[in-house]
């Protein structure tokens, strides 16, 4: 099945950013890939990907007890697959290399998590607030979940 | 260096954002957007929510496409507790979506018209559009804001009877669409304002992660229907237009040619239209994680659940797709006149309430670099804006 080939086409190409991986059934349509990347090495990975051809869909920010997970999703129209990159940022310190050289779609989703979750990204060129107000207190993040 | 501001509330715009337009006599030179003024909090709200309530408030993220929300959010839920969802059902969620395509590209096709003084254009295809929202009253009891979408199928059956008023509809918006295809590419005044202006390369499309008409009015031939069949779109038959030339006349162009296929595509779903159940049962939700693509008028939206157990979602992420495509305004408005901002703008068919938040691009040609408020106030009194 063709999720499976692009599937070890990323972990080939990965090395050893790539940490694991597997398909997720999806109805209808072709599985979905999930790989967890080393998070010191997002920024290497997501070249990788848009030099594959894959395009930057959105990035989703989940907060758990200890860390932030980030959720790449890239698309791959032509061969109908998403695969989706995962990393696991620490809370203790929230700083992760910015993608924006990888692809100019990043700008505006990583500042819009920057505000609401506090994530900094490294190499941003422009972290402004996006969707806060310009005097709402620092240091507080309306998706924390406390 | 003058500076236009427009906004964020202005008698002209529909709903509030703020553009800063930078430029040299009649160029505008740089761009610097800001949106937030209707960002409403609702990926927290739906985590207080539960799985059944979420259609209704998501439905409530655009005015327009108010269907490709919940129906975005649906499938994400059905890939989490793999719901199979009954035949009737898929083949309805293509005739929703098609005839919200139609009703969205005519409002736009009118906003464009008016946007280059073609006051006639907005006239007559707001006229056209008029009977396709008559036709949502009929089947779901609202013109807006169907309520059509649930986890597992949909709410609302198409009766027998409402079959010949859809293709009544259909033929004539068919038939009036034709026209104004010929309407924008005969009329030489309107084919000027379009042809050459708001270029976005190919390249920088795909740099720019843009969707939908956008997208493929810039030679990408990306179409969610397509790339990542949902629905009954896997089993109907229909092309994605794309056109190269990356300008206003392209993203026209792409969407009039959409009017058309959706046109096609309603026929052969309701053609097909299976028997049987509209709605699957479900009990429960497992722990998991589920991704619901959908193309929207204006391009991919994508909504991401989590779950970990309980009645609502632990976390609800969701991608408009303004928001992926407002970036390249900065590449796009730049080098042309200020007269041609309002249709470049126009040309992305931007939903500010979808986006929901967004801004600020500074680019300043020559220079590119980005400036902060206090700045570009600096600036702006230095240079007697």
């Amino acid at each position: 099945m063709r999720a499976e080939e692009l599937l070890e086409e990323i972990k080939q190409k990965f090395g050893e950013i790539f940490l694991e991986g597997g398909l997720k059934p999806h109805l209808g349509a072709n599985p979905r890939i999930f790989v967890r990347v080393s998070k010191e090495r997002i920024l290497d990975a997501a070249k990788k990907m848009v030099e594959m051809g894959y395009r930057l869909c959105t990035v989703s920010c989940v907060e758990h007890m200890s860390f932030f997970e980030l959720i790449y999703h890239f698309s791959l129209d032509q061969e109908k697959v998403l695969a989706n990159l995962r990393i696991e940022v620490p809370k203790s310190s929230p700083r992760v290399d910015s993608i924006t050289s990888a692809t100019k779609g990043a700008l505006f989703i990583e500042r819009e998590i920057h505000d609401l979750f506090g994530v900094e990204f490294v190499g941003h060129p422009d972290l402004r607030r996006l969707i806060l107000a310009d005097d709402w207190p620092k240091e507080v993040f309306p998706l924390r979940k406390g | 260096m003058p500076v236009i501001p427009i906004g964020p509330f202005h008698p002209a715009l529909k709903e509030p954002e703020f553009f800063k337009l930078y430029v040299k006599g009649e160029q505008v030179v740089g761009v610097d957007i800001r949106i937030g003024w209707v960002h409403r909090g609702i990926e927290k709200l739906s985590e207080g929510l539960t799985f059944e309530q979420i259609p209704f408030l998501v439905e409530r993220i655009c005015g327009i496409c108010s269907n490709v929300h919940p129906l975005c959010y649906v499938q994400a839920v059905e890939d989490i507790a793999q719901i199979e969802v009954p035949d009737r059902a898929r083949y309805i969620r293509v005739i929703i979506a098609e005839l919200e395509r139609i009703h969205s590209h005519l409002l736009w096709l009118g906003v464009a018209g008016h946007l280059i003084g073609f006051d006639t254009l907005l006239m007559w295809a707001w006229k056209y559009r008029e009977p396709v929202l008559d036709l949502f009253e009929l089947m779901t009891g609202n013109r807006q804001n169907y309520a059509m979408q649930a986890v597992g199928g949909v709410r609302y059956d198409i009766k027998p009877e409402h079959v010949p008023k859809i293709l009544e509809v259909l033929k004539t918006v068919e038939k009036e669409t034709k026209k104004a295809v010929g309407m924008v590419e005969g009329d030489p005044v309107t084919k000027k304002r379009l042809e050459g202006i708001g270029l976005l390369t190919t390249e920088q499309a795909r740099d720019f992660c843009v969707v939908g008409p956008t997208a493929r009015g810039s030679g990408l031939k990306i179409d969610v229907r397509r790339d990542d069949p949902y629905a009954a779109y896997g089993e109907l038959s229909f092309d994605v237009p794309v056109y190269t030339s990356g300008d206003n006349l392209a993203r026209v162009l792409v969407r009039m040619d959409e009017l058309l296929q959706s046109v096609e595509l309603v026929r052969q779903a309701l053609d097909g239209l299976p028997r049987g159940e509209i709605r699957a049962e479900f009990k429960e939700v497992p722990p998991g994680e589920g991704i619901g693509r959908a193309e929207a008028p204006r391009g991919e939206d994508i909504h991401y659940v989590k779950t970990d157990g309980r009645n609502t979602p632990f976390r609800h992420k969701i991608r408009a797709p303004t928001y992926a495509n407002l970036p390249a305004l900065s590449v796009m408005l730049p080098n042309y006149t200020l007269a041609d901002a309002v249709i470049t703008l126009g040309s992305i068919d931007p939903c500010f309430s979808c986006t929901e938040r967004v801004a600020v691009v500074d680019v300043r040609t020559g220079k590119k670099r980005h400036l902060s408020e206090e700045e570009l106030v600096e600036i702006s009194r230095k240079h007697g804006a």
